[in-house]
């Protein structure tokens, strides 16, 4: 479970693996769940756990992550792993990126701590292409909970 | 017949002497020392250590250069990274449904339903108000 008290996300998570393209998978439009890239480690591991949720969807409006753009640093995110365990992180900083300039490798790169990258879409949405220009993404680190494995 | 005699005592003892000449190296083949037992093992006794090696310098030349050594590469540990797989390009975690609009559409929109349900609660009392007033 992934809860995110300020902007008011209780939500289930599933596991997303790539694509063919080897784009990384999202959960479905019609799904109010958030998802976790099963490639990413463990949230509460050492490195940085991703979680992919959509801002909207053309037919049901706000997605999971529909607030995430209002989520301002020291903020709490909790996610309860399959285990039982509760991971507490806090908001270190939260930005939006040209999808053209996504920062893979601040994103997905190796850190020193358990970390969490939340991302979803943002800025303008492109009619002819149905696909928003830029992508918010929310770095936060464990505060509590966390292990090496 | 003295000198013959002389001749077959000579010839008698070159026959004994080829024969004792051929025989010798034949025993010392057919009798082949025994080689003695190794000395018993001991468990748990330290192995001992190898004669040092040592090399001789080359005495061939002063002038003559020693050939480059060539060292191979060390490998490098192949560390493998917090993310197993690298996934390419952006995610696309959008439909648009609340991107023509800015964010207080969706107030908008529910400010819209609230004041419709309230505008036919609204009739409906107006009617029953209606209803009530008449004789």
């Amino acid at each position: 479970m992934l809860d995110v008290p300020s902007i008011g996300v209780h939500a289930s998570v599933m596991q997303l693996g790539l694509n063919p393209d080897g784009t990384v998978e999202v959960p479905p439009l019609d799904s109010p769940d958030a998802g976790w890239y099963e490639e990413s480690p463990t949230p509460g591991a050492l490195g940085p756990a991703v979680l992919l949720g959509h801002v909207d969807s053309a037919r049901w409006g706000p997605g999971v992550f529909y607030r995430l753009r209002e989520l301002r640093p020291g903020d709490e995110v909790r996610v309860t792993r399959a285990d039982g365990g509760v991971v507490g992180f806090r908001v270190d900083r939260v930005e939006t990126r040209p999808k053209a300039e996504f920062p893979t490798a601040e994103v997905y790169g190796d850190i020193d701590h358990a970390g969490l990258r939340l991302i979803t879409c943002g800025g303008s949405f492109d009619q002819v292409r149905r696909s928003y220009e830029d992508n918010a993404i929310v770095y936060a680190s464990a505060v509590s909970g966390a292990h090496d494995a | 017949m003295r000198s013959r005699a002389r001749l077959a005592r000579f010839a008698g003892g070159a026959v004994v002497t080829a024969a004792l000449l051929v025989a010798a190296p034949a025993m010392a083949f057919a009798s082949p020392q025994p080689t003695p037992p190794p000395p018993p093992a001991q468990v748990g006794a330290p192995a001992p250590a190898p004669e040092p090696t040592q090399v001789a310098p080359q005495t061939t030349s002063a002038t003559r250069a020693a050939p480059p050594v060539t060292v191979a590469p060390q490998p490098v540990p192949d560390t493998p990274s917090q993310v197993r797989k690298l996934p390419t390009g952006a995610p696309e975690t959008g439909g648009g449904s609340t991107a023509t609009a800015p964010d207080g559409a969706i107030l908008l929109a529910g400010g819209l339903g609230v004041a419709a349900a309230a505008a036919a609660a609204g009739t409906v009392v107006a009617r029953r108000r209606k209803a009530a007033s008449r004789p």
